[in-house]
């Protein structure tokens, strides 16, 4: 239970840091996603599922930050934590490759899952244009930025790890 | 692949998972319908006090951090700052009798920029924490006077532009869409000919305009400059408010209308301070009503 309120404290942390001290953009105004890199981390290295209900109140905590409409973040949040629950259990966390893959890929499934909701719900719906440069620029700032905060954050995995025990060999 | 015994996800995690995704898209659901509101309380107090605490924390920090560097080059400005005053006493003179010859034109022409409507400052405390959505915050909400579909106007390196427009009022902040939102409209026209037309965002803060449906007609007279501003046709805003310049444009082949880029006149990533215009009385009775 600590190790879920440290990490969902540290996801709200971010977005806060988001939407005041970094809103005008890193890398040619663009915002890298800090909290979805925590949430990341949090439903990679715990299997039974605490990320994604991580996810899931991050990403309301999100939409009340954001014009989006509510639901929106808590939906991109929850099916990215799920991914990464299911790739950890075919893979191994390391520095580099994992970390930025998953960051990565949760730019290109909010992209694909933002047009799939928009489909759906028409109303005050935003999407990624794919294909644009700037979308280019953010899968890249969210994939390495994710090696940055999975680097940090492995030095406090205790605390961030439902029961580590399991992780021991 | 791991020998740590979960060679499979268990069906809790894909219960779950399928929970609270089912449980967002719901939200998301009624949400887009305005059937659900976040309680008032919450969302306009705590939030909105949190987003200015961390506004203040960091306007703290760097301004404390811009302070040291900013002594260094104090005394170099300070030096040419007494040169330049003295040319500005000059100028000054020139300056005071152009502003009266430019009121005496107003008052002949009739023009004043929004002369019923009251200007009520605020200040950017925050901005949309993801990049599909791009939404600030300013520090000011109902309990100062603003409201819903308020347009939001800027000065900048002395001109007077459009922002956005107030797309949600709480009690202590209001949240506005800037132009550069891809879900904002507005009824424009080119400030020379008159030729009307629809602006429209394109979601990136640093990507212009599109201005569409100005008549293929115009294209001799359009030249890279040009100035475009707000038509008033919309009733949201008030008409002759500068949106920006001609970047470029695009002619379609098979359409009768050209495709305009804009460059916006305010250059949002440094606004700090805007103007939500209080324009009850200046537009029709029913104005920003169909929003």
């Amino acid at each position: 239970m600590r190790s879920f309120f440290i990490s969902l404290g540290a996801s709200i942390l971010m977005l806060f840091i988001q939407s005041t001290w970094l809103s005008h953009g890193i890398i040619f105004g663009i915002i890298p996603d800090l909290a979805m890199s925590i949430v990341l981390f949090s439903a990679f290295i715990n299997k039974d599922g605490q990320g994604i209900i991580v996810a899931f109140i991050a990403g309301l905590i999100a939409d009340m930050l954001s014009a989006a409409p509510l639901g929106y973040y808590a939906f991109l949040y929850v099916s990215c934590a799920y991914l990464a629950t299911l790739l950890s259990y075919v893979a191994e966390k390391d520095i580099f490759v994992i970390p930025f893959l998953l960051g990565a890929g949760a730019a290109i499934a909010r992209g694909i899952l933002t047009r799939l909701v928009s489909w759906i719900f028409a109303a005050n719906i935003n999407t990624y244009q794919l294909f644009s440069a700037e979308f280019g620029i953010e899968l890249l700032a969210d994939g390495f930025f994710t090696v940055l905060v999975f680097f940090i954050l492995t030095f406090f995995q205790p605390f961030l790890e439902n029961s580590p025990r399991k992780a021991l060999p | 692949m791991k020998n740590d015994g979960f060679h499979r996800p268990s069906r809790t995690v894909h219960r779950k998972a399928a929970l609270l995704i089912v449980l967002s898209l719901s939200i998301l659901f009624i949400s887009t319908r305005t059937v659900f509101r976040v309680p008032d309380l919450f969302h306009g107090y705590v939030i909105g006090t949190i987003q200015k605490a961390f506004a203040a924390a960091g306007s703290f920090v760097s301004r404390t951090v811009g302070a040291v560097s900013e002594l260094r080059t104090l005394k170099k400005d300070y030096e040419a700052l007494l040169a330049k005053t003295q040319e500005y006493e000059l100028k000054e003179r020139e300056f005071t009798s152009l502003i009266e010859e430019n009121r005496r034109l107003k008052d002949l022409l009739g023009l004043t920029s929004f002369p019923d409507a009251k200007k009520i400052a605020a200040h950017i405390i925050a901005r949309d924490p993801g990049n599909t959505y791009s939404s600030f915050v300013i520090d000011k909400g109902y309990n100062e006077g603003i409201r819903k579909y308020m347009p939001v106007i800027a000065f900048q390196d002395g001109v007077e532009g459009l922002v956005g427009k107030i797309i949600d009022v709480k009690a202590t902040t209001s949240t506005l869409q800037p132009l550069y939102d891809q879900r904002f409209f507005v009824a424009a026209r080119l400030a020379k000919t008159r030729a009307e037309g629809l602006a429209n965002g394109r979601g990136f803060r640093d990507a212009p305009m599109t201005l569409l449906y100005i008549p293929k007609t115009e294209m001799d007279s359009l030249k890279q400059g040009d100035i475009v501003v707000t038509s008033g046709l919309d009733q949201v805003f008030p008409q002759d408010i500068i949106i920006g310049r001609v970047e470029s444009y695009q002619i379609n082949e098979f359409s009768s209308s050209l495709v305009i880029a804009v460059q916006p006149a305010i250059d949002l990533s440094r606004v700090e301070y805007v103007f939500a215009i209080d324009n009850q009385g200046t537009l029709t009775p029913n104005a920003g009503g169909n929003q």
